[in-house]
């Protein structure tokens, strides 16, 4: 890697996990003297160390880079090992594309054959398309052909990634069954196929709760392993984990605001967590659920809405008022429903904290 | 397998209803053939062990030990197809040999338990906290520790509760430390692994000894500290090995936990142990076999030596290699999936499998255990959710089996209870039948009414309540008693609940609870407070908020809120704690009276009339439990219904304008105007009737006697107009026809003598000071706008046609 392409690749918005977690990478091909899966850059385990984070024998400290159930990752690469396609499934903000990158990273060396799944996503963009001045001058050849990241995969033997499966249309996502089930994709153009070699995979993600998707037919899913990403576990966890992507987007917004106050945060996450699990954090009183995920990407962009208020129109520091703003609209996605069930907690669980009175009132006020 | 000097004995270090260990020590029986036999079991259990090899005993069964004058002391010694000490039993007794139980008798952990209670205590206080302790025991689960008669503990092999409780350092469970030393996730795991999954031998002994001591050397280490009822137990265990020794046996087996294992080898002077053992006290016991299920096996019913799995135990029990293992179980699996309708195809089967393995060589383990399996089905079957596993966990995972017990088996103490109480209450059970009218003033008669009504929750239906005939009154009850023979089948199924009549009612009704919704949860709340289950009353109280805060159907809130008062008002006459109940009805009533509007509004009026009844009990309920906080928010709710635009019925408006007026939380010229808008032209005839008919509710009685209704009814009825009269007539008289004749005659009658009525108090309210020349004043220019020829009497004496 000469000077040049480090320069080209510090000043980039955005790394891929293989360049950004390079150095990892490395340290741990040279540690790992396990069987690999052809083709694979580690083995199942070192791709495990990779995700969950640990020491190595040389001492060298992999970070975490998925912070959560260390068994729901090893079905994950286990899944991958076995050649069956690995669907990644939950509510957003739960770390599925994450996942997916730094999978395909760790096994393939490689995070960017990717296809985005969109309602427009056609079936050019899962097979191949033409080079039409090509196409026009030379007729039919493998030159005019314009591989999808899909197709490059399956020649070069690693691992294809499709986001948002469950948006694509479902006559395009059917494509991908040949695909999955005979692992070649013919090109009857030509009178050829690309056969796919060992190695090759698809990780897919998909959103469950998402409204409007295209359900995958039973034929796409029962080729598919399917692993759920849950919400956080513990309070804790999602505070962190709220603390930490506030903080960092916060920089990037350049919000000239202070950084949240741990209390409010807590505050947030805790009526997120509530509102989400049906019932309070100290287990003594249930709650009703409202209709929307209420993910921790959702917590997220309370606290940062509530951030740019309190920058632009407050005293720069996060008050309860800032925040309720966006917190009821959070919650209250379904105007008749979800506006009782708010209500209900508002009276039951909010009003009763010692504490939370101002909260409670400024949530009050927004009506 | 230690040699002796003299003679040979072999400690077999086993785990609890674990298959591997059983298969293992079958082989090592078969290879050695030992000539007496001696399980760690309590001796009390010997007299019954015969109906062990009986035809008609079919695993899982508990050899059932109990206090003879307290039933509720029991323990139970549960075995299944699997356990060590079954296979043992019956190998034994196949083969002719001796079988000795050899744990500390039952006897005398219980009396040594009733010291340590009663210890230092006044009579009082310690009565009290044998009582919480002992419902403690009774919710936990309705299995005791094997070894252990003080339940609630979860230590998962060696299952020494005091160990657990006295806990110096985290010595929970040996297990769980090799297992972690090992890089396991918990002992569970490492064990299922290293002993249960495997197939081998003889030498899975020693290696079970050799962790065992490790173990214990560490505690020593650590300086844990040794438990006197641990002591006591492995002083007696060798004392019992020194007497088979001395009776001449050459080979004896001891079977016993591998927590044990070291101490029964160690050399500790026999005087020392008879010096530990001597004196100690005793209580009457009594023995017999009970059925038992899987789910009591189960760790998860709280059961101290219980498994994670006893289907996969049983699995393993069964199943040959491992690969076809993993395969029979999948299969199982999948047609329990097919059963509750999800797609499970024999490519998923495989699918799993290879996952499953793949999963097992990731982690480095020989082959694919039950965590694997479990995830494997989840991954590929059931896109990953937990909930299709859930629905099948019970049967895959617990697995249903229950035992059955020969009809020669000494009976259960249910039963037992039972008898005792109808002794000491002097009630006979006689196939003839008779009525029973119980004061409950009176001691004894509370004490039967609570007997009778316990088993009733039990559906041991020997009385029938009769309450329904005897009037409403609060101190009397009349039963019908009648007992049939039959009845003994269900006292032996209810036995199942518990052992005692109280612990049983109350497990049954908690069970019950637990799939109940909110109305029925009320009835039991009641049939509970008559039973008097005071720990189920709290559990139910529990249950009945989770189900309250999750229901979206206010109706059902209505309809329980009023039981719930009721309970609260009345509970007193029969001595029960009512706080938790209160403190239910004050949770209860904000969130009616957040979602009366949503559930009153957008109703046809069958539903709404449906509404009227289950809203009006609910009224009475609020004023009856007389908190201010709760009637303000409640009527804040009611007034949220009265406009037009609320979008309730007219039949609900009407009642809520009507429910307000008669507390007076409503100003009489709202009611006025209320009416007027409900009953005014512009309003369809079938609604204002409706509102109307509602309003003034099913009898015409207090129209007749309540003035400030009259005054209000009489009032809008004589501003109308001849032609709104007119118009409105039709109506009116259906709303009026709905009452009785002699009703609509006297309400002729106080109408036509209405001149004098208007100066009747609420008139005058109405009217304080009523100046006739002033009101004269504007009447010819009135008459002129609106029409009017008659005089005032005429108009008012229309009130008769209604």
């Amino acid at each position: 890697m000469n000077t040049a392409d480090i320069k080209e690749r510090t000043s980039v918005l955005r790394q891929h996990a293989e360049q950004q977690f390079a150095e990892e990478l490395d340290a741990l091909k040279m540690v790992d003297a396990r069987p690999r899966p052809a083709n694979w850059q580690l083995s199942p385990w070192a791709v495990c160390i990779y995700l969950m984070g640990g020491n190595l024998e040389n001492g060298f400290k992999v970070t975490p880079k998925y912070i959560g159930n260390r068994r729901l990752m090893e079905i994950a690469v286990a899944t991958l090992a076995t050649d069956r396609a690995l669907l990644l499934y939950g509510v957003p903000g739960t770390a599925k594309s994450w996942v997916s990158e730094h999978l395909a990273a760790a096994i393939s060396g490689d995070s960017t054959l990717i296809i985005q799944g969109t309602a427009g996503t056609s079936e050019e963009q899962m097979r191949y398309g033409w080079n039409y001045a090509e196409l026009l001058a030379k007729g039919p050849s493998r030159q005019a052909l314009v591989q999808s990241p899909l197709m490059r995969a399956m020649a070069e033997g690693r691992i294809a990634r499709v986001e948002e499966l469950t948006r694509i249309p479902a006559d395009v996502q059917d494509s991908l069954i040949t695909i999955l089930s005979e692992k070649s994709l013919p090109i009857p153009e030509l009178n050829e196929e690309v056969q796919a070699v060992r190695g090759f995979n698809v990780i897919a993600t998909a959103n469950n709760r998402d409204k409007g998707v295209n359900e995958l037919s039973s034929a796409l899913k029962r080729r598919f392993n399917t692993v759920v990403l849950p919400v956080p576990a513990t309070e804790e966890e999602e505070v962190r984990i709220v603390e930490k992507r506030v903080r960092d987007m916060g920089r990037s917004l350049e919000l000239p605001a202070e950084p949240p106050a741990h209390a409010e945060v807590l505050r947030v996450v805790r009526i997120f967590r509530e509102l989400r699990n049906g019932k309070t954090e100290d287990g003594k009183l249930k709650v009703k659920t409202p209709s929307g995920t209420l993910s921790t990407a959702e917590a997220i962009s309370v606290i940062n809405s509530g951030m740019a208020l309190a920058a632009h129109f407050g005293d720069g520091i996060l008050s309860a008022a800032d925040v309720a703003a966006s917190l009821v609209g959070a919650v209250v996605k379904d105007p008749v429903q979800d506006r009782v069930i708010w209500h209900e907690y508002l009276e039951t669980v909010m009003k009763e904290r010692s504490g939370w009175k101002d909260l409670y009132r400024a949530c009050r006020d927004v009506e | 397998m230690t040699m002796d000097d003299a003679l040979q004995i072999r400690v077999f270090g086993i785990r609890h209803h674990g298959p591997g260990c059983a298969r293992s020590l079958l082989r090592a029986f078969e290879d050695w053939r030992p000539d007496a036999l001696l399980i760690e079991g309590p001796p009390e259990g010997e007299s019954v062990l015969s109906l062990a090899v009986d035809e008609a005993m079919v695993p899982p069964v508990a050899l059932l030990v109990y206090a003879e004058e307290e039933a509720r002391r029991a323990a139970f010694y549960p075995f299944a197809e699997f356990s060590p000490e079954w296979r043992a039993l019956r190998y034994a007794l196949r083969h002719n040999l001796p079988v000795k139980f050899i744990d500390l008798p039952i006897a005398v952990r219980f009396a040594l338990e009733d010291d340590e209670d009663t210890g230092g205590k006044d009579s009082d206080g310690s009565n009290s906290r044998k009582d919480r302790e002992l419902l403690e025991e009774s919710s936990a689960s309705p299995s005791e520790d094997i070894f252990s008669a003080e339940a609630g503990t979860k230590a998962t092999v060696e299952e020494d509760a005091e160990k657990d409780r006295h806990a110096d350092f985290d010595m929970t469970d040996p297990l769980d430390w090799l297992g972690r030393a090992a890089g396991y996730e918990s002992g569970e795991s490492w064990w299922n692994h290293m002993v249960e999954e495997r197939l081998d031998g003889l030498e899975l002994f020693d290696a079970i000894r050799e962790a065992m001591t490790a173990v214990r050397q560490e505690r020593e280490r650590l300086g844990g500290t040794r438990f006197r009822m641990e002591e006591l137990r492995e002083a007696y265990m060798r004392s019992c090995l020194r007497k088979a020794r001395k009776e001449g046996w050459q080979r004896i087996a001891v079977v016993c936990g591998a927590w044990h294992v070291p101490a029964l080898e160690a050399r500790v002077p026999a005087k020392d142990d008879n010096a530990l053992l001597k004196g100690l006290p005793k209580r009457k016991v009594a023995v017999t076999w009970a059925p038992w299920t899987y789910a009591g096996l189960s760790v998860r019913s709280g059961y101290g030596a219980g498994v994670e799995s006893p289907a996969w135990y049983e699995h393993l029990w069964r199943g040959a290699t491992v690969e076809s293992r993993a395969v029979s179980w999948l299969a199982s699996a999948a047609r329990l999936f097919r059963e509750e309708g999800l797609d499970c195809s024999p490519a998923h089967i495989i699918e799993s499998a290879r996952l499953a393995e793949t999963l097992a060589a990731l982690r480095n383990l020989p082959g694919a255990g039950l965590p694997e399996l479990c995830e494997a089905l989840r991954t590929v079957v059931c896109m990953g959710e937990e909930t299709p596993m859930r629905m099948i966990e019970r049967r895959l995972i617990t697995g249903e089996k229950l035992g059955r017990i020969p009809e020669g088996a000494p009976a259960v103490p249910l039963q037992r209870d039972i008898e005792r109480l109808q002794k000491t209450l002097r009630l006979k059970p006689e196939v003839l039948q008779k009525t029973l009218d119980l004061d409950l003033r009176k001691e004894t008669d509370l004490e039967r009414s609570r007997m009778l009504h316990r088993m009733r929750l039990l559906d041991i239906p020997w009385g029938r309540d009769r309450r329904e005939g005897g009037g409403k009154g609060t101190f009397h009850e009349l039963w019908q008693l009648q007992w049939e023979p039959e009845l003994i089948v269900n006292v032996i199924n209810a036995g199942a609940w518990g052992s005692t009549l109280v612990d049983a009612a109350a497990r049954r009704t908690l069970d019950r609870a637990s799939r109940a919704d909110l109305p029925e949860l009320a009835e039991l709340m009641d049939g509970a407070l008559l039973a008097d289950l005071g720990e189920a009353v709290d559990g139910l109280v529990r249950a009945l908020q989770d189900r309250a805060a999750l229901t979206t159907d206010t109706l059902q809130l209505l309809r329980t809120l009023p039981e719930l008062v009721r309970v609260v008002r009345y509970g007193d006459v029969r001595g029960t704690d009512t706080g938790m109940v209160l403190a239910l009805v004050e949770g209860m009533v904000p969130r009616v009276a957040v979602g009366l509007h949503m559930a009153c509004s957008g109703l046809d009026a069958e539903s709404s009339s449906e509404l009227a009844g289950p809203l009006r009990s609910a009224h009475e309920a609020i004023r009856l439990a007389g908190r201010e906080e709760l009637t303000r928010m409640w009527n804040q709710a009611l007034r949220c219904l009265l406009p037009e635009e609320s979008g309730a019925h007219a039949v609900i408006r009407g009642l809520a304008a009507r429910l307000l007026f008669d507390d007076n939380a409503l100003a009489l010229e709202d009611v006025a105007s209320q009416m007027a808008l409900a009953l005014s032209p512009a309003s369809e005839p079938e609604s204002a009737a409706s509102w109307l008919s509602s309003f003034l509710g099913e009898s015409a009685m207090v129209l007749l006697h309540d003035d400030s209704l009259w005054g209000l009814v009489d009032q809008w009825l004589t501003g109308l107009s001849d032609e709104r009269f007119t118009a409105v007539l039709p109506m009116l008289r259906r709303t009026f026809t709905e009452f009785s004749a002699p009703e609509r005659r006297q309400l002729a009658e106080r109408a036509s003598r209405a001149p004098s009525a208007g100066a009747e108090p609420s008139e005058t309210v109405l009217h304080p000071a009523w100046d006739e020349e002033r009101a004269a004043l504007p009447l010819p220019f009135l008459r002129n706008i609106l029409g009017l020829t008659g005089n005032s009497e005429a108009i008012i004496a229309r009130g008769a046609h209604g």
